[in-house]
């Protein structure tokens, strides 16, 4: 519970008309604090809607970057690319931070290599002896 | 018709029987009400591990692709009737790869590592 009182002052002690009522409001537990008050001419009012901010978006704000994969179909077929992003000891792939892709790649990426590994396609436990002289994408 | 993508493995074997094991997998197709659009040979080379199907072990097979377009209730009869088949080590019947859109990626959404750095304990 709070009572708020604002008051403005008018031009003479005599302009009594120009003194301000009082702006009370008594909130309950769960309404919102509401100001209302009939402001003098002379005074501008702070809390007017020309003068505050409006809210916007962050202008400077740059686009999230993109992963080397973003905008491209990720194929179990191209077995190279997924030998790239396993371990090649033990065959496990490598997480998202080592791999530096986005979220929605990566699991393509895991979905990829699980089907080519079960459809016949691509070694489990090491990598394959065509592809082991590749570029090595994380030590 | 949705558009499947057959990755077959066969035996190695001479040519005619190469071929005519893939005649009678397209016709079997075929007979099913499938349309097959395409057949393309990935060659002859080692298995990535040995596979064993029908009682027998194989080092070596020849990689094939079919796509088709078939309708969606006959894709498990397919499968069982090339399961069935005794030169065929390894079949396997996948939506087509083309047919699915790539959608488009925001980026890589940056983790605040330092929340994870002190996990909530797991409560049981």
């Amino acid at each position: 519970m709070a009572v708020v009182f604002t008051v403005c002052s008018g031009l003479g002690k005599n302009n009594l008309t120009h003194w301000v009522t009082a702006a009370v409001c008594l909130p309950g537990p769960r309404t919102h604090m509401v100001l209302w008050r009939r402001g003098c001419p002379q005074c501008t009012p702070a809390t007017s809607k020309e003068s505050l901010p409006a809210a916007m978006a962050n202008p400077s704000e740059e686009p999230l970057k993109k992963c080397f994969l973003c905008g491209k179909h990720v194929h179990y077929k191209n077995v190279q690319l997924l030998f790239q992003l396993i371990y090649p000891h033990t065959g496990c792939v490598h997480g998202r931070q080592t791999a530096s892709l986005c979220g929605k790649k990566q699991e393509g990426i895991s979905k990829a290599i699980k089907r080519a590994q079960i459809m016949g396609l691509m070694q489990v436990m090491c990598k394959g002896p065509a592809y082991l002289r590749d570029l090595k994408f994380a030590t | 018709m949705p558009r499947y993508e057959l990755a077959l493995i066969l035996k190695a074997m001479q040519r005619r029987e190469t071929a005519a094991a893939l005649k009678r997998t397209v016709e079997a197709l075929m007979d099913k009400g499938a349309i097959v659009r395409n057949l393309e040979n990935l060659g002859e080379r080692a298995l990535p591990y040995k596979m064993s199907a029908h009682s027998q072990q194989h080092w070596r097979g020849g990689y094939f692709l079919v796509d088709f377009y078939a309708p969606t209730t006959t894709v498990q009869s397919i499968m069982e009737h090339l399961s069935r088949d005794i030169d065929v080590i390894r079949p396997n019947i996948v939506k087509h790869p083309l047919t699915q859109e790539v959608k488009e990626c925001e980026g890589i959404i940056p983790v605040p590592l330092e929340e994870k750095l002190y996990a909530p304990k797991k409560r049981k």
